[in-house]
């Protein structure tokens, strides 16, 4: 049985369609993403889990059991706010603890559990301290520790991470992996970031105007979007409209407008002559200036139209001779060199038959 | 700065000054030795001791504190709830009949109370009169200056408070009280000065029943003008000004109702 | 979501019936009493009387009263003339301190602002006293005035007990309000929009005529509400430093309910202010409306 059940969700606000019969299963100890751009869903789906707001129909059920008349303070679900919500009027320690001062905990209990909370979280000598005081990353593991301080069986983050700087992000995601591996607990993360998504998650469902499009580890997710939307919202890709000239089993032959014929792996579901858009990722087009791509069964002849330098790896966009326009991403290995190929150059770029994904319309 | 033209700079000297030469005066000739508000005769306390064996003037005195007293704990408990329900659930009809009675012209809610007194509640006008009329318009202020201080948190903390296992009235208790208190009690504050001030709901309300002492400052105006109400002027406006700066210290948006 | 509900009656219950029965019965109790007979000994005739003979139930009498004798229209109009002339003085005076604590530097605003509000610390009717205290017959003002007039030859006049008195009463009490919203709307505007008007080549008059004053429409019409609703019902500054023909609507009313005792024609006379001032109120939200 999984831990956490959403059967049939459907909520409305007015005319907008929040959630659309969003179906999901969530299982204990998991490390499980919500992603999607702002305005798809995710966060109500949050709110209803944590019991802030209730679908117009369908069910969510934790442990087998309808949470639907639970109010919020009854739930064993605790919630991470996005702008973490510390209370203002109290130091760290009386916000660590006040889920167990609600309750009705010993005070030999309540000093125990912060003080064990507090050195989890690396907060001694902060105790005092009121929120204005802290900085973003110690803000972030106050309220990660007042949430887990009654030691709930599903955390829920709204957007946790959003509030800080991109250096701290990146530690902080080290962080939040190696607690949740080491407590168990359920994580149920909601973000628009596609990277952390990837970087943290176990599984990730990725949700679009209230639907959910792909449910899946983030490799898979990444390497077999189900459709366009998954394709383009996780990570780069280069979209070519394309149509299929012919469908053997194992292999299709697409016909692209200003490229010709391109190979591209076989889709269950794809029939000659449909029309539709061939993706590929630009780490998997390579880039040449002589005839080491002539044995790819897909490979064409272009210009350097522009290089952009991010430091580790570099985009290189290239114009082939009818206008279409390819992105390439190479790693720069060699130190000291910003690009490999300067504007202009004439060079040849290709890729594996079997990369790439062909979406029907 | 930016086009701080001197004529600006006149004119606007020029309103502070209409502003406050008024009220020096009264302040001066209350330590004025002569019984004319005419010319300066020498520094004297004795309007002071005058003041002091007033009966009547102490009794008006004691009664405007007891209803100032009254009616702001009142006004301040029902003035909160009001805040919050409007804050809350968007409470649209309450927002509009707290705010009435700050809008609109005292003597309209002077009258009209009069008559409800007089023509449905039979009722003797006097001290309670006089009390319930002045937390209709309490009512209002505290409202504004507690709906501010909510509107300056964070919503989401309400929220976690119940995330975290708070019921309804613990997260009030532990979370929304402590957080608005400054606003409440600055919102009391202001509720006793303007109860202690009020003159025109008063008039209407107070009947024969009872005395204030805006009602007898009043009534020294109209019949006998002597410095002894320069003196009482003077204390009175020492101590609302006692209170307006306590209150803007503890929240800076309770002063916008009242002007 | 049902414990929401609960909540919203518990807390919202206590203030909303304490203010449905002080203020919104007194409100319907004043608009039947204004259809009502006058009672044999001062306030209401009853509206259902075994004495077939005496007056009872709703008439429209008293408000066809007012408009018989021309000297209730007299007065509604001259009160509105005066609130005009406060609501333009006070605009004039209101506008050069708004724009000075606008433009003075963040730390000092609030001082500034502060001084506008302390005077009004003051009870209402000690600030009317100054002024008895100021025109006085024997008060410098008096006499420097009547001494200039000598000079000229002509009559001396009494300050006190005036037209002129009323107004600049009116003005001293009134003048915070019409600051407040003024400042409040002119230190939103950005200081950039007239760094560009003079880089545009205006001059300060045309910055302040075709850049401040436009946007600040909201502010002086807000303000101009706030000053203009309160004056039309004052009643103590007239009776106080008015002589016999300075009669406002307040004054009206209350002579109506404390002294002449025909509480139907006060709440005649109530109902109809209460109507001016909603079609000003509607008249000044629309357009505030049109230039925010």
């Amino acid at each position: 049985m999984a831990q956490l059940e959403i059967r049939n969700v459907t909520r409305r606000f007015g005319d907008l369609l929040a959630l659309d019969d969003v179906c999901l299963k969530i299982e204990t100890g998991e490390f499980f993403t919500l992603l999607g751009p702002s305005g798809c869903g995710k966060t109500t789906l949050l709110r209803m889990i944590a019991g802030f707001d209730a679908p117009d129909s369908g069910q969510i059920l934790l442990d087998g059991k309808d949470l639907a008349d639970t109010p919020p303070e009854k739930r064993p679900v605790h919630t991470v706010f996005q702008s973490y919500a510390l209370f203002p009027h109290m130091t760290v320690a009386e916000n660590i603890t006040f889920a167990l001062r609600m309750g009705h905990f010993t005070q030999s209990e309540i000093s125990a559990r912060l003080h064990a909370s507090i050195e989890q979280m690396r907060l001694t000598g902060k105790t005092c301290k009121y929120p204005h005081e802290l900085s973003g990353g110690e803000k972030q593991r106050v309220a990660l520790a007042r949430s887990l301080i009654k030691r709930p069986g599903l955390l829920l983050l709204d957007e946790s991470l959003a509030a800080l700087d991109a250096r701290l992000r990146e530690e902080v995601q080290v962080e939040l992996i190696n607690l949740q591996s080491e407590l168990g607990i359920t994580f149920v993360f909601v973000t628009h970031a596609q990277t952390e998504a990837l970087a943290l998650s176990h599984r990730i469902a990725v949700m679009n105007q209230g639907r959910l499009e792909q449910v899946d580890e983030p490799s898979k997710l990444y390497g077999f979007p189900r459709n366009r939307f998954v394709a383009g919202f996780v990570g780069h890709i280069n979209q070519l409209g394309a149509q299929v000239l012919e469908s053997t089993p194992g292999r299709l032959r697409l016909s692209v407008p200003g490229m010709g014929d391109i190979v591209a792996p076989a889709q269950a579901s794809s029939l000659t002559g449909q029309a539709g858009i061939f993706s590929i990722r630009p780490e998997q087009v390579r880039i040449g200036i002589h005839d080491e791509l002539a044995g790819l069964k897909n490979h064409f002849s272009g210009k350097i139209q522009s290089v952009l330098y991010q430091g580790d790896v570099s985009v290189y966009r290239t114009k082939l001779a009818d206008g279409v326009i390819i992105e390439a991403l190479l790693p720069n290995s060699a130190p000291g060199r910003a690009r490999l190929f300067e504007i202009d150059d004439t060079v040849k770029i290709g890729w594996r038959h079997d990369a790439g994904i062909f979406f029907h319309d | 700065m930016h086009d701080r033209h001197p004529w600006l700079w006149a004119a606007a000297m020029a309103a502070y000054a209409f502003l406050y030469l008024p009220l020096a005066i009264v302040v001066a000739y209350s330590f004025n030795d002569s019984r004319l508000n005419v010319e300066w005769t020498g520094f004297t306390w004795h309007w002071y001791q005058v003041l002091l064996h007033d009966k009547n003037m102490l009794v008006a005195a004691g009664n405007s504190l007891l209803i100032a007293l009254v009616s702001c704990l009142i006004s301040t408990v029902l003035g909160t709830m009001a805040a919050i329900a409007i804050h809350r659930h968007d409470f649209k009809l309450l927002n509009f009949m707290v705010m009435t009675p700050v809008a609109m012209p005292e003597i309209l809610l002077g009258v009209s109370l009069l008559l409800f007194y007089i023509q449905v509640l039979h009722l003797t006008l006097g001290m309670l009169s006089v009390v319930l009329a002045h937390v209709v318009f309490s009512t209002g202020f505290v409202a504004i200056a507690v709906r501010a201080a909510l509107a300056a948190l964070d919503e989401r903390i309400f929220d976690a408070a119940r995330d975290l296992g708070a019921s309804p009235w613990q997260s009030f208790r532990h979370v929304t009280c402590p957080l608005i208190l400054p606003a409440m009690i600055a919102g009391a504050l202001m509720a006793f000065t303007l109860s202690i001030d009020d003159f025109v709901i008063t008039f209407f309300t107070a009947g024969v029943g009872v005395q204030t002492l805006p009602l007898h400052i009043y009534s020294m105006i109209k019949t006998t003008v002597t410095p002894e109400v320069n003196a009482v002027s003077t204390l009175l406006m020492l101590l609302t000004l006692a209170l307006i700066f306590t209150a803007a210290r503890l929240a800076p948006d309770t002063l916008k109702g009242k002007y | 979501m049902t414990e929401r509900c609960r909540e919203k009656y518990l807390v919202a219950g206590p203030p909303f019936l304490f203010l449905l029965l002080m203020l919104a019965v007194p409100c319907v109790i004043t608009l039947i009493a204004s259809m009502s007979y006058p009672g044999e000994f001062g306030g209401l005739a009853p509206f259902i009387s075994k004495d077939t003979h005496a007056l009872h139930g709703l008439t429209l009498e008293t408000y066809l009263f007012f408009f018989s004798d021309f000297i209730y229209t007299e007065i509604f109009i001259k009160s509105i003339l005066m609130a005009a002339g406060t609501t333009l003085i006070c605009l004039m005076m209101a506008y050069p301190v708004a724009l000075l604590i606008a433009r003075s530097p963040k730390k000092r605003r609030n001082m500034l602002v502060l001084l506008v509000i302390l005077p009004f610390a003051s009870n209402f009717l000690i600030r009317i006293y100054a002024w008895m205290i100021i025109l006085g017959p024997q008060s410098a003002l008096s006499r420097l005035v009547n001494g200039i007039l000598h000079m000229f030859g002509q009559a001396p006049v009494h300050l006190l007990f005036s037209s002129a008195a009323v107004l600049t009463a009116l003005v001293y009490v009134h003048l915070p309000f019409m600051v407040l919203p003024l400042y409040t709307n002119l230190e939103k505007h950005d200081p950039a929009l007239l760094d560009a008007a003079q880089d545009l080549g205006a001059n300060a008059w045309q910055r302040f005529c075709q850049v401040t004053f436009p946007l600040s429409l909201p502010g002086v019409f807000a303000g101009s509400a706030l000053v203009f609703i309160p004056v039309l019902g004052v009643f103590a500054i007239p009776e106080i430093l008015g002589g016999t023909g300075d009669m406002m609507i307040g004054n009206l009313i209350k002579e109506q309910f404390l002294v002449a005792r025909d509480w139907p024609f006060g709440a005649t006379l109530s109902v109809m202010l209460t109507t001016i001032l909603l079609l000003i109120a509607w008249l000044t939200s629309k357009a505030g409306a049109i230039h925010a």
